[in-house]
């Protein structure tokens, strides 16, 4: 394992500037899950790493009225036992609830799960569905772009290489929205997401559907909204063949491919069979959910 | 008799907590790499990076001049063999200048340095030119006429070709009414132990090369130092440590003779430690094997014929590919009377990982097909697959085919009903749930070796029991604790035998200065031949013990009983005295307390002993999503006696979930010769949370008649039999042919979706 300095800022002013002098040597640690990882199989390797951990203006989950403001230093398990984010954003809890397993969520951060970019990451699903901005602070000023914008590919985003993640500015759910989340991993626990899915839906109380949101993970190089099956249930009334025909489209607007967890082919199969399991589980969901 | 066999002592039979449980739940017991030495060097191989190439050029000068570095080996150091493996010495230490590698996990150079991190800066600047050249990855291509040879001479390529014929197979096909034939796809598994390859070694003041290490037989691992060094085996000492799991992955030397040369030659102590991702390429894995199985029947579900043939990837060397083969064959009859078979197997070399020993040893590969296709040939009959098993039952008396002495009172009627009882109804879940449940059973004949096979210390099995003058005991035994319990077993018994609390019998084991030969560990046979041998020394003990007291206390040895530290007469309970005063006793007169038993099963042949198995998994499986949920496992075994129902029940549960891995989860991946799943986040083994909701482990105990007070051997069993009890409560359940595992929900529902097309 290459050797690295390692650092503990004492301000997220000092984080700042050291981070921008070091350029390109330097790196972010947040949770560690994803980095040491990679450091040690040798495919990343930096000359000095900044531990955000004590940063407190990372950290932390606030209340601001229509959105949620979540640090980007704040644990996974935090964000899945969080009351504010289970009433308001419940399916980010339940993607957070999902990820890695007890040791990884103390450890791992809603940062991490974001910059590190993997189309298969839990927490992104549910942050795109709600239109999450990510506010970043750089000696430029600070920046804030959309999560859906931010991702480019796996592993990749457009974050400068001065800037640092602060936090996420995560819009509530609106009042008779229903929310959730769905991960198929090869087992219960400690699986990466062969196929993950995050849904909401609105609906009108005649039953007709106003609003949709559905992004899909694990199977194009980024997490994808499936926009057509968004315009497809716009305006239709929910029955098992709309929901059969929309899992259809959604499976037809993923591009996976086939790697050690998982065929083309296969997970084409368990988006549309788990499509179809998310919007029928939406459709049934009480609203307190 | 069955089911109620009388011996129930104190501790045999009783629920006795494992006596090294302190020590490994406080983190205080040892294993290899708790061992430091002084001066102790860290020792690295360097792997090739080519399944196969041809080795050009080895510069190992600027490595050499890094600081901290002590030694870089490579072939050309070596003056022995360089050579090793179990039976056919074919497997090189080192690679050389101009020879070519078989696979990944060949070793090319050894390092020796004085910190971990030296030595892997060391491994990065050793220079080495290859000539890469083409792999050969799949049997079919490796045994087709023309292919190159990867051990030249081995014609085909292949490694063996084991064979079991038995009655008239035209004849039989010509009697059969239905006849079904399927081909079935098994996975490499991965052994998934715990602690990786590691050891200790050193060499001392008088010459003699103590290695500590992490084995499952210490003297194999004399007989390959020897083969590759050139060191007599009179000057080498092995003690096997405290072993984190092996399930067969150390049944061939692992990393031993790697660290003889490196003591040898760089003169100082020597630890290595292999990483996971080396561990995973190093050992040998579960063989994939590609079965073909064809089974006749008349109407009423009598076999008459069942033909198969294996297709086994041997990976590129020999190991323990002949036995577990061989294994493989004859378990594909399993615990049924079948009139007719003929059964085929080829092992073939390829220069993909290396396959080998896993619990079961052929075994669960074969239980897949055999199992799979009598519950397609029961659909085909429209009879219950339970029914169709259940007719076919091996019949008490009947002449078994495989290579097992038949000599074990048969318990199959016994196992069903109580698995079936077990199970209770299958249960029930509404049909708008879009959910189906299915049943699916599996019936096993689990071998286990009596040490009748005359090669390689497998026959003769040893044992000494000493006794002290405070009344302690100890016990050395050439067996190696691996966690199966080993150790506690063999203190029940001398604690029985000698009349002694059990926290005055000691158990030091896998030793080859103290311990007797003992073979390896492995093929469920420890109980068994350690068990009888045990009872022949403390017999010996108890006998001069007893002998001595008669005199002592003027009553005749017969009357003497030994119980709770003291010897008394039966007749008069006031006659009686303190064990530690005999064995002083004895002890000042230089009479005998320390002796050995010598246990060898009466007959030598190629034959194992055999024991029965029944599994049974109701599953619930998801038609929408393919999700298989098992809602209930049962497994229960006919071991004879069970000398301790916590252990026993232990080894049911373990094998069990290493079934489920291999049945749902566990997917080794080896693309061109290269491991791309070299770790545990890639290579998914069952976790606590993917525990069946009811899981139940029990015994029927028949007891047999040469084992240690009826018992015979458990370890391996339902890793044989699991699997296919879920893979038939999946294909029950949704009416589908599953023939490769591991199976994946999309499996499923592919599966599900060829039907509909197939009925439309
Ligand atoms: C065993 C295991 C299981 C896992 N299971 C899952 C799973 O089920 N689902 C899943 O989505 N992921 C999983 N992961 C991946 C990982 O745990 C998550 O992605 C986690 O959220 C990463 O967070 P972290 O704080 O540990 O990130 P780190 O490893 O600290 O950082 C990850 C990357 O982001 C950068 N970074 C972190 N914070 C910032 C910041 N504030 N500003 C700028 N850059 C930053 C780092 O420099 C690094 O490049 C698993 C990992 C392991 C080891």
């Amino acid at each position: 394992m290459a050797a690295f300095d390692y650092v503990k800022p004492p301000s997220l002013e000092s984080l700042i500037n050291d981070y921008a002098q070091a350029k390109s040597e330097g790196a972010i640690l947040a949770g560690g899950t994803d980095l040491l990882v990679k450091i040690r199989s040798g495919l990343v390797s930096r000359r000095v790493l900044f531990d955000i951990n004590d940063l407190h203006e990372m950290k932390g989950i606030s209340d601001e009225g229509d959105s949620l403001r979540i640090g980007a230093a704040t644990r996974i398990c935090d964000v899945a036992d969080s009351n504010v984010v289970q009433s308001t954003v419940p399916f980010l809890s339940l993607a957070a609830s999902q990820l890695g397993s007890p040791q990884i969520r103390n450890r791992a951060t809603v940062g991490g799960n974001i910059v590190s970019a993997s189309p298969a990451a839990d927490t992104v699903l549910p942050l795109i569905a709600m239109g999450a901005r990510l506010r970043f602070g750089s000696q430029g000023g600070n920046r804030e772009v959309s999560i859906e914008k931010f991702m480019e590919g796996p592993g990749q985003t457009d974050i400068r290489e001065d800037e640092v993640l602060i936090g996420v500015v995560v819009p509530k759910l609106s009042n008779g929205c229903k929310s959730h989340f769905i991960k198929v991993g090869r087992r219960k626990a400690v699986a990466i997401s062969v196929v993950n899915i995050a849904g909401w839906i609105k609906t009108d109380r005649t039953g007709v559907i106003e609003d949709v949101r559905l992004v899909l993970g694990a199977v194009a190089p980024t997490a994808i909204r499936a926009g057509e099956t968004e315009t497809f249930l716009r305006g239709k009334r929910p029955n098992e063949v709309v929901l059969k025909e929309a899992a259809r489209i959604t499976a037809g607007q993923s591009s996976p491919i086939s790697d050690i967890r998982g065929t083309q082919k296969g997970r084409r199969l368990l988006v549309e069979a788990w499509t179809f399991r998310l919007l029928q589980i939406l459709m049934t969901q009480n609203e307190a959910n | 008799m069955i089911g109620d066999f009388v011996v129930k002592g104190k501790y045999v039979g009783a629920e006795v907590d494992r006596v090294d449980a302190i020590g490994k739940v406080t983190g205080e017991t040892k294993y290899a790499d708790d061992l430091r030495l002084p001066n102790m060097h860290y020792g690295k191989i360097l792997f090739s990076p080519y399944p196969r190439a041809r080795v050009l050029h080895i510069d190992t000068r600027s490595a050499e001049a890094l600081h901290g570095v002590r030694k870089i080996i490579t072939a050309k150091d070596i003056s022995g063999n360089n050579l090793y493996g179990y039976e056919i010495h074919h497997h090189p230490l080192l690679v050389g200048e101009g020879q070519e590698t078989r696979f990944v996990g060949d070793s090319i150079a050894l390092v020796v340095a004085e910190t971990p991190e030296a030595a892997d800066q060391a491994l990065e600047n050793i220079e080495v030119d290859y000539e890469v050249l083409t792999p050969l990855t799949s049997p079919r291509e490796a045994k087709a006429e023309g292919a190159y040879q990867i051990h030249p001479g081995s014609q085909g390529n292949i490694c063996c070709r084991p064979e079991l014929i038995h009655g008239d197979i035209a004849a039989g096909f010509k009697n059969s009414e239905v006849i079904v034939e399927h081909t079935y796809f098994t996975s490499r598994q991965e052994q998934a132990f715990l602690e990786t390859e590691s050891g200790v070694a050193y060499v001392d003041d008088s010459g003699m090369l103590h290695i500590f290490s992490s084995l499952q037989d210490p003297y194999d691992v004399l007989e390959d130092v020897c083969y590759a060094l050139g060191i007599p085996k009179s000057r080498i000492h092995v003690k096997g440590t405290i072993v984190g799991g092996a399930f067969g992955g150390k049944l061939i030397t692992t990393i031993e003779v790697h660290l003889a040369a490196m003591v040898y030659l760089a003169r100082v102590p020597v630890k290595i430690v292999l990483d996971r991702e080396e561990s995973f390429i190093f050992h040998p894995k579960r063989h994939p094997d590609e079965i073909h199985v064809k089974v006749g029947s008349t109407r009423d579900g009598k076999i008459q014929a069942l033909e198969a043939e294996v297709l086994s990837d041997a990976g590129p060397y020999s190991g323990r590919t002949p036995e577990v083969l061989g294994l493989t064959v004859s378990a594909l009859v399993g615990p049924y009377g079948i009139p007719s078979v003929h059964l085929t197997g080829q092992a073939i070399y390829t220069n993909n990982l290396d396959s080998g020993a896993m619990r079961g040893f052929g075994a669960p590969q074969a239980a897949v097909a055999r199992e799979s296709i009598l519950d397609k040939l029961a659909g085909t009959l429209e009879m219950d697959p339970l029914e169709l098993r259940q007719k076919n039952f091996l019949k008490p008396g009947q002449e078994t085919l495989s290579p097992v002495l038949g000599d074990s009172p048969v318990s199959l009627e016994l196992l069903k009903d109580q698995i079936l009882e077990k199970m209770g109804p299958l249960p029930e879940v509404s049909p708008e749930q879009n959910k189906r449940v299915g049943r699916g059973f599996c019936f096993d004949m689990p071998v286990f070796d009596v040490s009748a096979i005359p090669v390689l210390g497998k026959s003769g099995v040893g044992i000494a029991v000493e006794i002290f003058s405070d009344a302690s005991a100890c016990v050395y035994a050439g067996g190696t604790e691996l966690g199966q319990g080993i150790t506690t077993v063999l203190a029940q018994i001398a604690a029985e035998e000698l009349g002694l609390p059990i926290n005055k019998v000691f158990v030091e084991m896998s030793d080859t200065w103290t311990c007797p030969r003992a073979g390896r560990t492995s093929a469920s046979r420890l109980t068994y031949v350690l068990g009888n041998a045990l009872l022949l020394a403390t017999e010996k003990i108890r006998n001069t013990l007893l002998s001595r007291a008669a005199k002592m206390l003027e009553v005749s040895k017969d009357e003497l009983i030994l119980e709770n530290g003291k010897i008394k007469a039966k007749g008069s309970p006031s006659k009686g005295v303190g064990l530690q005063e005999v064995a002083t006793v004895c002890s000042n007169e230089g009479l005998k307390l320390r002796e050995e038993g010598w246990f060898k099963y009466p007959e030598d042949r190629y034959m194992y002993g055999h024991t029965f198995m029944a599994s049974a998994a109701d599953v619930v499986v998801d038609l929408v999503t393919g999700e298989i949920k098992i809602l209930k496992l049962v497994n229960i075994h006919d071991s004879g006696k069970v000398i301790n129902p916590i252990l026993a029940k232990g080894q049911l549960y373990g094998g069990s979930l290493q079934a489920l891995g291999y049945a749902l989860t566990e997917n080794l991946i080896v693309e061109e010769g290269k491991l791309i799943t070299p770790s545990f986040s890639e290579y998914l083994i069952p976790t606590a949370m993917d525990i069946p909701e009811e899981f139940v482990a029990d015994a029927v105990e028949t007891p047999y008649p040469t084992g240690p007070y009826g018992a015979k051997g458990l370890a391996e069993h339902a890793l044989n039999s699991t699997t296919p009890a879920i893979l038939n409560a999946i294909s029950n359940a949704v009416d589908i042919d599953l023939t490769t595992i591991p199976v994946y929900p999309e499996h499923i529902l592919e599966a599900i979706r060829a039907k509909e097309t197939d009925h439309q």
